[in-house]
């Protein structure tokens, strides 16, 4: 059977739209959901399993949690939104990243999804390295740039 | 410009004048030169005139043809009609006087319903064809002109302003509790039929309607639509784009000089009211009267280039000082409702309400650069779609590229970093770096502010009784950026940005004319490559560097903007009416709409400083106002 995660983090009709797709026998799924909302999806939703996160919003830095999670296997983790962009998601990705889900998958309120697999810590390694050197290099270029063309 | 109203009695009763005139009184505003009814059995038009093209009596309506077959009632202008008047003389049409309506008139007549596939313009128009017995109904390319429709059992109306149908039916001035959710939700207004009447209808852009006055039926179609390839194959295969980009807008602002009155422009000291300005004396030859609203409040202050602009073009400048302390504010705002015809999204169209009120007595056409930030760019968040599209590419230069844009927003616009998208940042710097960055203090602080305001914004009543599904019609095209432009000029942002422009013109019979939407320049926009759009640290690359010599260096390489800015936080904390803006808040608390305790929450939080909560407060505000106006409002209903 295959162990899905979902974050409660869009509007109704998109988590609808979302569990319709995700609910089967051959699934089993569960949510993290905000504390105030957890009953009403419970009556909702009763083949789901809904863990309450205790807070408003997603904590990356939320140990317990973490740690809670940790003890199962998730092949997909879904992060829903209500718009089609996923602007400030971070903290719900992040802690997405922190979890054993093999896949993660940003789904936008018109079903289209994107994935993301997590790297290998050399991988990451790497990014960071690259990203870091070739960031820094452009700051400079660019600050340099613009001083000459004020004094210019 | 003018003012149209139109009845239809379904059930044969004999229209008579008294219903029609009161529709035309209630717009009396859009056109204060003339008036006019005309009724024929079932059916009644009317129209108020504001005198721009052909300034005689030829040129009042309702319009005949010379046959007497056709009768019109007309609000724009067709920015072609000199060159489609030549067309229909060579093909045998006679003219009895010089205005454009009568261009509509002959041009129909030719070529029949696809006509308005040929106007270059801004129009919403009614055609009775007395020998067919139809209406022939039809509104712009992207809702320059507003048209309302009402659509009852027993009759059928229309008018440039929900105001008008109200004048007559008072009976529908009823509230429309999806609008009021969708005001305070997301989705902006004017995006499809539904207005802040819960029976009154928005007729929508690009759309023509056959009325068959024998049926008593309706046929509806659109005129215009987004093709990119057809756009791509037209404007921009084989040519320079600079270059066509610069002899299309020159026209564009040529066309729309056409007037027997004196043409002024609207300058906000941005890039594209100044190109405009610089266009008009500079290639045209005309010395502008431009209008400029200056606030006192340091960041809403744009005189420095205000005055730049106006040196560099040797113009005849007007400022305008639309501070609230000489004038009610919370009268200002009743005022800019009525002429809205509902709530408004934001306290900057108080500046442009101001503006325009300072423009009456001066001219009575303005040119706008309304339309260019969402055709080319201008707002610092596309570069969020700029780097998906860069990151689509999944190579080592396209991520180089990516990075060079990061390092640019981190440089130039820190707080807008949070507007990039997560996937890209993830895709561009690995899940460890973007967390270091966003771990940064520059970045905390941000995301402190989006987490902790979190309070329900309606209450329970309201959305049992409310459809919240919002259709999102997709539009895909090439890109992301090119993709969410078009959705923003033609469904999400220029819609309602120009429903304001026209409230706010019209108010004070100013005609509004906006020649970045000229049909021709927005075509041309949506096929462009995004990379003519954003290029490194410019926004409107293209508008920058074809109109390089018509606008000062320092306005040209500026790179923040305002618009009509105003300080409408600070109005909140300070200004002389505070209190009775925070009683109209609170009063607001009563209606079982947003819960009282989530307005007590933004209203404190904004007072004390603790964050600035002017946009959701101004909208709870604006909504009470305008509910005060109405019959009634049931949730229940």
């Amino acid at each position: 059977m295959e162990n899905i995660l979902v974050f409660r983090t869009a509007l109704p009709d998109v988590m609808d739209m979302l569990f319709k797709q995700t609910l089967s026998n051959d699934t089993h799924v569960e949510c993290l959901i905000q504390h105030a909302s957890i009953e009403e999806y419970k009556s909702k939703y009763p083949e789901v399993k809904f863990t309450d996160i205790q807070k408003t919003a997603f904590d990356p830095d939320d140990k317990e949690l973490i740690k809670r999670l940790n003890q199962s296997r998730y092949s997909k983790a879904y992060i829903p939104s209500s718009s089609p962009y996923f602007t400030n998601f971070d903290n719900v990705i992040f802690l997405a990243y922190s979890l054993n889900a093999e896949e993660i998958l940003l789904y936008n309120c018109y079903g289209k999804m994107q994935s993301f697999r997590k790297k290998s810590a050399l991988a990451d390694t790497f990014d960071f390295i690259f990203t870091s050197c070739v960031l820094s290099i452009y700051k400079i270029f660019y600050r340099a740039k613009c001083l000459f063309a004020k004094e210019g | 410009m003018c003012g149209i109203a139109g009845l239809v009695y379904k059930n044969y009763k004999t229209a008579e004048v008294g219903p029609i005139k009161k529709m035309t009184d209630a717009i009396m505003h859009r056109g204060p030169d003339g008036e006019g009814q005309y009724t024929n059995g079932n059916v009644a038009l009317g129209h108020r005139r504001l005198s721009i093209i052909d300034l005689s009596d030829n040129g009042s309506q309702p319009m005949h043809s010379h046959d007497g077959r056709y009768v019109i009632v007309f609000n724009g202008e067709i920015f072609n009609y000199i060159e489609l008047k030549e067309e229909l003389k060579a093909a045998g049409a006679s003219f009895c006087n010089n205005t454009d309506t009568e261009v509509i008139i002959e041009a129909y007549r030719l070529w029949g319903d696809d006509c308005v596939k040929r106007f270059n313009g801004m129009w919403a128009f009614c055609i009775y064809d007395t020998a067919e017995s139809t209406l022939f109904i039809s509104r712009d390319r992207f809702g320059v002109k507003p048209l309302y429709i009402l659509n009852r059992d027993d009759l059928f109306a229309f008018s440039s302003e929900a105001k008008g149908i109200l004048a007559a039916f008072p009976e529908e001035n009823i509230p429309d509790a999806n609008m009021i959710y969708r005001f305070l939700n997301v989705a902006n207004e004017d995006r499809d039929t539904t207005s802040y009447y819960k029976n009154i209808k928005i007729f929508m852009r690009s759309r023509c309607m056959k009325y068959d006055l024998k049926t008593n039926t309706i046929t509806e179609w659109q005129f215009w639509d987004v093709n990119e390839k057809e756009f791509y194959d037209k404007w921009i295969a084989g040519n320079d784009p600079v270059e066509t980009f610069r002899s299309l807008f020159e026209d564009a602002v040529k066309v729309r000089l056409r007037a027997d009155v004196e043409v002024g422009a609207c300058l906000s000291g941005g890039l594209d009211s100044s190109a405009i300005v610089g266009i008009c004396t500079q290639k045209y030859g005309i010395k502008m009267h431009t209008f400029s609203s200056i606030y006192s409040d340091k960041n809403c202050n744009e005189k420095k280039y205000i005055d730049l602009v106006n040196k560099y073009n040797n113009t005849k400048p007007h400022l305008i000082y639309p501070e609230p302390e000489k004038s009610s504010l919370i009268e200002a705002f009743k005022k800019i409702i009525y002429h809205h015809d509902g709530p408004n999204m934001g306290a900057s169209l108080y500046s442009q309400y101001s503006v325009m009120q300072g423009i009456q007595g001066h001219v009575k056409v303005v040119l706008d650069g309304q339309g260019a930030d969402e055709l080319f760019a201008g707002y610092i968040p596309y570069y969020a779609n700029r780097l998906s599209d860069i990151m689509g590419n999944n190579s080592l230069f396209s991520r180089f590229k990516g990075i060079r844009l990061v390092a640019i927003l981190i440089e130039e616009w820190p707080s807008m970093f949070n507007s990039l998208k997560s996937n890209d940042l993830l895709n561009l710097f690995g899940i460890n770096y973007y967390k270091k960055i966003k771990e940064s203090d520059k970045f905390k602080n941000r995301d402190i502010i989006c987490n902790e305001g979190t309070k329900p914004m309606f209450t329970k009543e309201l959305l049992d009784n409310v459809d919240k599904t919002i259709e999102y019609s997709e539009m895909n095209i090439s890109g992301e950026l090119n993709t969410r432009l078009c959705k923003d000029i033609y469904r999400d942002s220029i819609p309602s940005l120009l429903h304001n422009e026209d409230s706010n013109s019209m108010a004070f019979s100013i005609e509004s004319r906006t020649p970045f939407l000229d049909y021709r320049i927005v075509e041309f926009g949506i096929a462009l490559d995004g990379k003519y759009k954003i290029r490194n640290e410019w926004t409107k690359w293209i508008i920058r560097k074809s109109c390089l010599d018509y606008i000062p260096k320092e306005v040209a390489l500026r790179r923040n903007k305002m618009g009509f800015p105003a300080p409408f936080s600070r109005w909140l904390r300070e200004c002389n009416e505070k209190d009775e803006m925070k009683d109209i808040i609170y009063s607001f608390g009563e209606r079982g709409i947003v819960p009282k305790d989530t307005i007590d929450y933004y209203y404190k939080q904004h007072i004390n400083n603790n964050a600035d909560r002017n946009v959701i407060l101004y909208k709870f505000l604006v909504l009470e106002l305008w509910l005060r106006t109405c019959n009634k409002f049931d949730l229940g209903s």
